[in-house]
């Protein structure tokens, strides 16, 4: 029988979840140093290289473009991150498997244009202090809020602009796997090719996000007034 | 047994996220954590606080909708690079045939002077560049390649504008009233089609005149404005009502791009490659058709539409 206490609640994830954080990429297999591999394509396999592409990769450029827009937050950011992610995917589309998942596929490009664009801009992602997380995770891990009140007093009454900002407020890694699942609707598996993690690291960085997203929530409704007392 | 494997890898509030997400495929762990659900007040509101989260984050994000630029500016980046790798190819291959194949021309010059069912093949290659150069001329050499134009019916308002703009150029429709006057076309319109159109003052560009026809129980007018070198700008209008009453289809990207940015400007809109601009004015749609350039348009809109 499954029971609470046969579980071992803490140890295991702690170290899971201590892994290393992601690294900037510095030669990815889709970086620009290598020559460009269109050159030696004749004008025939060009066209079909095209036609292939437009039935494969083109169809899953919504949701490239949601995935941009929720990641940067700015319109612009995520027009250049979509454009450059199907730019390399057509000079690198040789290396895409066919038969495989072209989603998941794009999605990897536009992980590392992001985590490259970034590093060219002398900026970083945000990195994930696992240590941190783990210490916030375990101090809120067993609140609760009533379902009803949690319903009525706070998300009700949340604005737009605050969800978005108690997204954007997650890190990286555990916003990624958020947008990737509760907004854009892939399955783990899907998201564990897509981030190159084991499934198990999915489920637990998507476990910790929406929990801190649960409280970035209510503190947003008590900033506003509304009493939401938790229940341990 | 599953269990075991999954109590020595996850904590039970892991086991209820991948729950909610249905993800899990053991049935028999599935019918446990229920169990466990109906029977754990505070396991049971950890899950349904989890369960609003995820479901509330989903409700209250929806997806936004794909720019239409960001689609064309890919579609656009891929035919230049392949633009690009096809002249550096062709640039390689005429250089090395040169350095290495020094009788090339040579070998052109045979082929084409030689015979084939006693005719020589250059009268074959002449055949061949006339049908190939006709179909070239009669086609424009563009391709249609507007997303909403490839897939709009005719009730879009941008099908119409390219259908309308190619009969006034055919000749099939012309101006009812010819004016240069734009408080006459204005009143023509008001008592014709019974909305107040827009007849701006193009600089450059005289006003020819008005047109106004029905298209599925709507009014729609035409307005005409020609340049000393016969170049026309032709624009549509229609009032906002006739896609609230669905009489008409305006995609909902191009609307927001008319919202957002004022205006939504795109060519190859047909087989001759003319731009085309929509726009709101007042409770008018305006769209816009000319054979100009979309840079020289765009400088001659952002003139007049002021």
């Amino acid at each position: 029988m499954l029971n609470k206490n046969n579980v071992n609640t803490n140890n295991i994830i702690k170290n899971k979840e201590l892994e290393e954080p992601e690294a900037p990429v510095e030669n990815d297999e889709f970086s620009e140093g290598e020559d460009n591999p269109l050159d030696e394509l004749s004008p025939q396999e060009l066209e079909q290289r095209k036609r292939d592409f437009e039935k494969e990769a083109i169809p899953h450029m919504k949701l490239l473009y949601n995935y941009a827009l929720r990641m940067s937050g700015d319109q612009l950011e995520a027009d250049d991150l979509v454009q450059d992610t199907y730019m390399r995917a057509f000079r690198f589309f040789h290396k895409f498997e066919r038969g495989t998942n072209c989603k998941a596929w794009l999605f990897r490009i536009m992980k590392n244009c992001y985590i490259n664009k970034y590093r060219k801009n002398k900026k970083e992602p945000s990195k994930v202090d696992y240590e941190d997380v783990q210490n916030f995770y375990d101090s809120i891990r067993d609140d609760v809020v009533d379902p009803n009140d949690l319903e009525h007093k706070v998300f009700s009454n949340l604005l737009d602009d605050e969800l978005s900002g108690a997204l954007n407020s997650l890190q990286d890694d555990y916003k990624t796997v958020v947008i990737l699942c509760d907004l854009e609707g892939l399955s783990y598996e899907e998201i564990s090719e897509f981030l190159d993690v084991p499934i198990g690291t999915v489920r637990s960085r998507l476990h910790r996000g929406r929990k801190i997203l649960q409280k970035k929530l209510r503190d947003y409704a008590k900033s506003r007034g509304y009493s939401v007392e938790s229940q341990v | 047994m599953p269990m075991g494997q999954y109590t020595t890898t996850f904590n039970i509030d892991e086991l209820i996220t991948s729950y909610i997400d249905d993800e899990i495929p053991d049935p028999e762990l599935k019918r446990q954590i229920e169990d466990m659900l109906g029977k754990d007040a505070s396991l049971n509101a950890k899950y349904q606080s989890e369960l609003l989260t995820r479901n509330m984050m989903r409700s209250r994000m929806p997806e936004s909708e794909l720019p239409v630029k960001t689609y064309q500016s890919v579609i656009t980046s891929i035919d230049s690079i392949i633009a690009e790798a096809s002249l550096k190819k062709n640039r390689g291959t005429v250089s090395q045939e040169s350095v290495q194949y020094p009788s090339f021309w040579q070998t052109i010059k045979d082929t084409l002077t030689g015979k084939f069912i006693g005719v020589p093949r250059y009268a074959f290659a002449v055949l061949a560049f006339f049908i190939i150069g006709g179909l070239f001329v009669f086609s424009g050499g563009k391709e249609v390649k507007n997303p909403y134009i490839l897939a709009g019916t005719e009730k879009s308002i941008m099908v119409q504008a390219v259908n309308s703009f190619h009969k006034i150029l055919d000749g099939d429709i012309s101006p009812k009233l010819r004016s240069s006057n734009a408080a006459e076309v204005e009143k023509y319109v008001q008592q014709t089609a019974h909305f107040n159109a827009y007849v701006p003052k193009i600089e450059n560009y005289e006003l020819k005149g008005v047109e106004c026809s029905q298209y599925n129980g709507q009014e729609l007018a035409h307005i005409i404005y020609e340049n000393g070198d016969k170049q026309m700008i032709y624009i549509l209008q229609t009032p906002v009502t006739s896609v609230e009453k669905k009489n008409l289809d305006l995609p909902s990207d191009v609307h927001n791009e008319m919202v957002n940015a004022k205006f939504y400007m795109c060519d190859q809109v047909d087989e001759t490659d003319c731009t085309m601009t929509l726009w709101y004015r007042g409770n008018v749609i305006c769209v816009s058709m000319t054979t100009m350039p979309k840079q020289d348009m765009y400088a001659a809109f952002t003139r007049f539409n002021k």
